[in-house]
């Protein structure tokens, strides 16, 4: 303590000895400087003024230089060279200006002037003043995210998706679906306007990155801009922001040629001006690439049909191809996609979109499947061999109207039109049983919604909403073998009005909505069996099936300190009727259904938070669960329902605790889901040599689902490495009936866990490696148990330095690691470069190196093991070049 | 009980001394904060409101579009006015111990932080030009990685200004920063003869959180590092801006 006070003095001391020696050293060393010093006082008690402007002013009233008094009151000043006379003037609000004159010896150059005042308190306040000039216009963006892309792109983005994969909060599901911080996007904007709408793959999977100048997250997002600030959404808006200076007309170029007539070609336009915004894009592959947003390949659904999923009908006949490997590796195809996306503005009030889509593709897959069966000591094998072209054609036309009326008005009309065309043709074995199939459907559906809102102050909205829809779905099936020659013809169809009125309502810590409205919901399954004849077995459907309801919704949302209650209830008096030609019996009945749900959010810190939620919701059969009579869907499959028609409730009930703390790098989720429903769709399988024939009834089943889910991120920065775990134990109960089995009650455990290491090391080198484990058991009743053990593990090489870039990558599947099943491992490759001042970039791309030409899983259930095989994209090499114009 | 106490006896205590009018000289000007970053698609263009007494100040910038932080309140001495900010970003200035309050980020975590006033090196220079009403002298600023041009007028005898800007002898009523990135320009001047209340929420809230600006520098320079290796689960990584408004990383 001593010893830093004495230090305290010392350089005190020093500080002010400095000071003293500097003030009286100053005018000497700076030879041609006359300096003012002095100190000013208050005139009332002689106290020193302090923090006063000194001003050193001209005659004619320019400052040329100033200075402020010290805590002392002293001030110093080096005083301009020119002037012969200059003015001196205090300036402090606490006192009255005070203004002395000196006039400068022209001979004497290195003179130290003094000057001291003496301050009159200004005792009368300022005179109150009030001045407003023209604001310019304000934009405040409070739900907008904005991302100085350059902060987070390394050369290797080609298209829209590639930039968005790697901003932070953003992440992107296998069909293209986007989402921020966990929230879906719903729409990507292109400068603001809305031209995709639901299909905005087509700009994420085409528009060069190098267009986008920046990426702007809008949280809160409406189309209709009227519900801003009245009703809360959980959508956001993507808008890409384009840079400036491009022409009218711009786009870019992409052609790819390689051995064994490897084509990938690509154009792209886009059109901005005043009154017309579009892009367009056109392309053909067979490199397994898809840059549209329908998908025939796998099972995963395109967005815009997740969507209308209530106002469409169901496709029996035509299944997606399955695998466990991601859809670069399997879909072998022949893609034409063209697309048209345009906004038209007439005036400031009203705009048309238009889009025009066209999609055709021929996909080819050979499967075997050797299947072995054992159920309660039966044993038997099934063997099965198919070839299978399937080919999609689609025609996509969408519009929308946009009429803004005065501040408070605002209309829309908005439709679809859709004709999907798929044709499956194959060639099977069945144990040796030769049989060609020849699937179809035919699938037309149009929509339209009008759309009206009234916003009569900031804090309500009134809304009309009519919804129309039709779709017509016929589809067909024809097996011709040595033995069997059948056909079938299956017709469904779907009309659906819906007519709402909204009353939305928002308050400081409240809002509320009210809706009313009335939904009619018709549907009509025909279908006719020929060529066949089974015992005990209608081979015709002729059924329709109405759901009406009028139905009134209460949403309630409530803020209370950290604390959040949403809260909703939907009430409807529903009726159903249901006519089967095959059944005596029809089904023509009210009921009056609640469904109650809520969620509570509990903020623990501004980083962290608790939820929960519980749903309850009445689901009346879906129209793929009601038909009474056969429909064969392939040369082995046959299906139909044995309907006891019941609505019961289905109970949710989910909660978890997440920290969101990006700051340290450090995420971590962990929650927890239970599903309950009473009763369940009880699957009935009755197989051997030649069929499977399911039948699926609705019984009390109490169907059961838990699951635990823990996600954790963490950087280490002594590793220079990024960890991320993601974990799941699920529990589920199910029924099912095979052949003449009792009701088999099945329990299925899964554990998956997912480990992925990011390196980011300084050089131009860096790695990715994902470890995915997967156990899966199956338990029924009987004592019985089957598992396995599915292990992948991913590997990647980046090296990237300016112009110049090359990826390897390496995937490792093991399907079983319990079987004698040795995994596969594919190697791809690519190298990107891109010559100085060029305008062309070229990129060479070499597909599964080791050229894997078959892969082969085991899956097993609770009463067959298989053995599936199927068919890959074999080895290709592409040579590319990209050019803009 | 001790809020009350506070709250009748502050008034008086600035009454007690005879010559500071100060108090009841309270001056708001709202400026047009522009801000244009390098990158950013759009600027950012929002109101912000300074409000000032010769000894402390507060800038209020609206990015939340809720300005109008000032109420009323009866109190002994007539009606006061009590400014708050509300959950937009401020800085308040202590004149009496030449210091500057501003919230800085890292990311998007918040550091209190306190600097000094002697950061502005005014120089004089000898344009003029009219804001508002006001005769302006023109000042140029090299201030922590960029030049800016400043007007000022000493008609109006507070050495203030808007954001962290002051130590020029008179009121700044426009500023900008010469890369055109940052531009302040007062559209609305006041002086009003009410007392006014303007609390250090700095001091009250996060005293014990409170940073040197060193402090903050560093804590940036070592998140800044950290960056260059985090990897997002897309691959892609990020980098936080060597330089906001101000140079963080030379």
């Amino acid at each position: 303590m001593s010893v830093s006070i004495f230090n305290l003095c010392k350089n005190k001391t020093i500080t002010i000895t400095i000071s003293v020696v500097l003030f009286f050293l100053f005018p000497v060393y700076c030879n041609s400087q006359n300096v003012l010093k002095g100190y000013v006082t208050s005139l009332n008690n002689l106290e020193p003024v302090k923090y006063c402007s000194i001003l050193i002013k001209s005659t004619d009233n320019v400052i040329l230089a100033y200075t402020t008094t010290n805590e002392e009151g002293f001030y110093n000043i080096e005083l301009p060279k020119k002037e012969k006379v200059l003015l001196i003037e205090t300036s402090i609000i606490t006192y009255i200006n005070a203004l002395k004159e000196i006039a400068l010896e022209s001979s004497l150059k290195n003179r130290t002037y003094e000057l001291n005042f003496k301050l009159k308190s200004r005792i009368t306040a300022l005179k109150e003043v009030y001045i407003e000039t023209k604001k310019p216009p304000i934009t405040v963006k409070k739900d907008t995210t904005i991302y100085n892309i350059s902060q987070f792109t390394n050369g290797s983005e080609r298209v829209v998706e590639d930039l968005l994969k790697k901003l932070p909060g953003i992440t992107l599901s296998d069909n293209g679906l986007i989402k921020f911080k966990g929230k879906k996007v719903s729409r990507v904007l292109l400068d603001g306007d809305n031209i995709f709408d639901e299909n905005y793959t087509i700009g994420t999977k085409n528009i060069d990155s190098e267009i986008v100048e920046g990426i702007q997250a809008i949280e809160d997002y409406h189309d209709n801009p009227l519900l801003k600030g009245v009703k809360n959404s959980n959508n956001v808006a993507v808008n890409l922001v384009l840079k400036k200076g491009m022409a009218d007309v711009s786009g870019n170029a992409d052609i790819g040629l390689g051995v064994k007539d490897k084509k990938a070609l690509k154009i792209n336009s886009i059109v901005i001006s005043k009154k017309i915004k579009g892009f367009s894009t056109l392309s053909y592959n067979n490199v397994s690439e898809n840059y549209s947003p329908y998908n025939f390949s796998s099972n995963i659904i395109d967005i815009a049909k997740a969507n209308e999923n209530s106002q469409r009908t169901t496709n029996l006949v035509t299944t997606p191809f399955s695998s466990n490997l991601p859809d670069n590796r399997t879909r072998i195809n022949s893609n034409y996609f063209g697309s048209v996306n345009s906004l038209y503005k007439f005036n400031k009030k009203l705009s048309l979109r238009v889009n025009y889509g066209v999609f055709k593709d021929k996909l080819k897959r050979s499967e075997s499947n050797n299947t072995n069966y054992s159920i309660e000591g039966d044993n038997f094998d099934v063997n099965t061999q198919e070839n299978s072209v399937k080919k999609p054609l689609i025609n996509t036309f969408e519009y929308e109207l946009i009429k803004k009326g005065n501040k408070n008005t605002f209309l829309t009309s908005k439709g679809k039109l859709d004709y999907q065309n798929i044709e499956n043709i194959s060639n099977v074995f069945n144990n040796e049983l030769q049989f060609s199939n020849v699937i179809k459907s035919k699938d037309l559906f149009f929509k339209n919604r009008l759309e009206y809102t009234y916003k009569p102050n900031r804090k309500k909205v009134f809304q009309l909403l009519a919804d129309v829809s039709i779709n017509n779905l016929p589809q067909s099936v024809s097996v011709v073998s040595d033995t069997e020659n059948f056909n079938q013809h299956i017709e469904f169809k779907k009309n659906t009005v819906n007519i709402e009125s909204k009353l939305l309502s928002k308050g400081k810590k409240a809002e509320y909505s009210l809706t009313l409205g009335y939904n009619y919901n018709e549907n009509f399954i025909d279908s006719k069996l020929e060529g066949i004849t089974l015992d005990n077995q209608f081979l015709s459907n002729n059924i329709y099936y109405r759901l009406s309801k009028f139905h009134f919704n209460l949403t309630h949302l409530y803020r209370y300190k950290k604390w959040q209650f949403s809260s909703s209830i939907k009430n409807e008096l529903l009726n159903i009727s249901l006519n089967d030609s095959n059944l005596e019996n029809n089904y023509d009945k009210y009921d009056f259904l609640m469904n109650p749900a809520f969620n509570i959010n509990y903020s623990l810190t501004r980083k962290s938070h608790f939820y929960t939620g519980y749903n309850f919701l009445y689901q009346p059969p879906n129209v793929s669960n009601i038909y009474s009579g056969l429909v064969f869907t392939n040369n082995r499959t046959l299906r139909n329902n044995n309907l006891n028609f019941k609505i019961a409730p289905y109970h949710s009930l989910n909660f978890g605790y997440r920290i969101n703390n990006f700051y340290n790098l450090f995420q971590f989720n962990i929650y927890s889901r239970y599903n309950y429903n009473k009763y369940g769709y009880v699957s009935q399988l009755n197989v051997n040599e030649d069929r499977s024939f399911y039948t699926s009834i609705l019984d009390v089943t109490n169907n059961k689902r838990i699951s635990f889910c823990l996600d954790v991120e963490k950087y280490i920065d002594y590793l220079k490495s990024t960890f991320n775990i993601k974990s799941s134990y699920n529990i589920s109960e199910y029924d099912n009936i095979i052949n003449n089995s009792e009701i088999r009650n099945n329990k299925n455990k899964t554990f998956s866990s997912k480990l992925n290491i990011r390196t980011g090391f300084k050089g131009n080198i860096n790695f990715t490696n994902k470890i995915l484990f997967n156990v899966s058991k199956y338990e029924v009743s009987s004592n019985m148990s089957n598992s396995f053990v599915t292990f992948q593990n991913d590997f990647l090489v980046n090296y990237v330095k300016t112009n110049f870039q090359f990826n390897l990558v390496s995937q490792y599947f093991n399907p079983d690691l319990k079987s004698n099943i040795s995994g596969d491992l594919f190697l791809d490759t690519s190298i990107i470069f891109k010559p100085k001042k060029s305008k062309i970039e070229y990129g060479l791309m070499v597909n599964n190196l080791l050229n894997k030409k078959v892969y082969r899983n085991i899956n097993a259930s609770d009463f067959s093991t298989s053995v599936f095989e199927h068919n890959l994209v074999e080895r290709f090499l592409l040579l590319s070049a990209n050019f803009k114009f | 009980m001790l809020k009350t106490i506070l709250f009748l006896v502050f008034p008086i205590l600035l009454f007690s001394q005879k010559d500071d009018v100060s108090s009841s000289n309270t001056l708001i000007v709202d400026y047009s904060f522009f801000l244009h970053m390098k990158g950013a698609p759009s600027p950012i263009v929002i109101n912000s409101k300074l409000t000032s007494t010769q000894n402390i100040s507060l800038y209020e910038m609206d990015f939340l579009g809720n300005t109008n932080f000032q109420d009323e309140e009866d109190s002994e001495s007539g009606v006061a006015f009590s400014v708050k900010p509300t959950n937009n970003e401020y800085i308040f200035k202590d004149f009496k111990e030449r210091s500057i309050y501003s919230m800085e980020r890292v990311l998007m975590e918040p550091f209190f932080v306190k600097d000094t006033m002697a950061t502005f090196n005014w120089e004089i220079e000898a344009g003029f030009k009219n804001v508002i009403g006001y005769k302006c002298q023109k000042a140029s600023l090299k201030y922590r990685g960029r030049n800016y041009i400043a007007f000022f007028t000493i008609e109006l005898p507070f050495q203030n200004g808007p954001w962290k800007f002051c130590g020029l002898p008179g009121l700044i009523l426009e500023v900008y920063s010469t890369d055109s990135v940052f531009k302040l320009k007062a559209d609305k001047l006041q002086i009003k003869q009410k007392n006014v209340k303007i609390e250090n929420q700095y001091v009250k809230r996060y005293e014990s959180q409170i940073v040197s600006w060193e402090a903050f520098i560093s804590q940036y320079k070592k998140k800044y590092n950290e960056l260059l290796h985090y990897r997002f689960p897309g691959g892609g990584s990020m980098t936080i801006p060597k330089k906001g408004i101000e140079t963080y990383i030379e």
